[in-house]
């Protein structure tokens, strides 16, 4: 029996950008609230949220370098090639609606 | 077909009639969204008929470009202005400190409201909530049980109910008459017939009209 043309775990690499994304819209979300609830200074507030959501890009980004450095082996096949470079572009994608979708809002009043 | 769609639009609950500047706010925000999506399907269409029409055309272009000007490039123009739009005009409805407007309290049930009024002495109207003309009121919304939400569209956005909690909108309405009001969050059997009415007084009127609606219902501190 031959070997698949890729490892079915690898499969799994297409969901981690955009589960980083949901972790970052659900962690953002949850310290929000419970800075407001708790009457947290409004700048700490915002430097809090803004380190978490640049922690996130930061995941994302280490994560996007480093399958595109993996990109440049050889030795894969036309199948595995094609899942690498989804996977390249899925975590483009996810970089970069987390900025257009997560940080504006990091500009707007926090609590009111 | 669009006059039957449209004449939806002309109702006491319809946000496209809005009688307040927060209402006025989310309405231009909708007309504004739907120029961009109008701007949208137009160009989609335009490209769509030149190439059935010219067999060939813009096949000069690679199918990567076509992806980026077309699937990133051209949303991205219509979409990201209608963003920071859609933030400045949610920033403006925020009831921000710095000014002390009158305030009520809108306590949900099932399902049924009641406006409680700590300004006048805490007087208390049960499905009718009474208001001052061109007065910011700040509407402090909770709920008693499950989950409701407090919506006059055309005063203002919605905003939720939670038990245990206190949600704060703030209202302004220029014109003296009757709004109507519902509750917009499903909240069991009786969630449809869950409404309530908006009355705006003439400022100098207010005091009178609530203190004649409210009689035999003010409650105990």
């Amino acid at each position: 029996m031959n070997a698949p043309p890729l490892a079915p775990r690898r499969l799994w690499w297409l969901g981690a950008g955009f589960a980083l994304w949901c972790s970052a819209l659900v962690v953002l979300y949850a310290v929000h609230a419970i800075g407001c609830r708790f009457a947290w200074a409004s700048g700490s507030l915002r430097l809090t949220l803004a380190a978490l959501l640049l922690a996130h890009m930061i995941a994302i980004g280490w994560l996007w370098h480093r399958f595109s450095l993996a990109m440049r082996g050889p030795g894969q096949t036309p199948i595995g090639a094609f899942v690498h470079a989804v996977i390249v572009w899925t975590l483009v994608a996810a970089l970069v609606s987390a900025i257009i979708a997560l940080a504006p809002a990091l500009l707007l009043t926090t609590c009111t | 077909m669009a006059a039957l769609a449209l004449s939806g639009c002309d109702r006491p609950l319809s946000t496209l009639d809005p009688a307040g500047p927060a209402a006025d706010s989310i309405a231009t925000l909708w007309w504004v969204m739907l120029a961009g999506g109008a701007v949208l399907f137009l160009l989609v269409m335009a490209l769509w008929v030149l190439v059935i029409k010219r067999p060939g055309w813009g096949s000069s272009l690679s199918p990567t470009r076509w992806i980026v000007l077309g699937g990133l490039a051209l949303p991205a123009v219509v979409l990201l202005p209608l963003l920071a739009y859609a933030l400045i005009a949610g920033e403006r409805l925020l009831p921000l400190p710095g000014r002390s407007p009158l305030q009520v309290e809108a306590v949900a049930r099932q399902w049924n409201w009641t406006f409680r009024y700590p300004d006048n002495g805490g007087m208390a109207t049960n499905g009718v909530l009474h208001l001052p003309a061109d007065t910011p009121v700040d509407i402090n919304v909770t709920s008693d049980d499950v989950i409701h939400a407090f919506w006059v569209p055309r005063l203002a956005g919605k905003i939720d109910a939670l038990p245990g909690h206190v949600n704060r909108l703030r209202i302004r309405a220029p014109v003296p008459g009757r709004y109507e009001g519902l509750c917009n969050e499903f909240c069991g059997l009786g969630h449809a017939n869950m409404r309530f009415t908006v009355i705006v007084h003439p400022r100098q009127d207010y005091a009178a009209a609530l203190a004649q609606a409210g009689t035999g219902q003010k409650e105990a501190p």
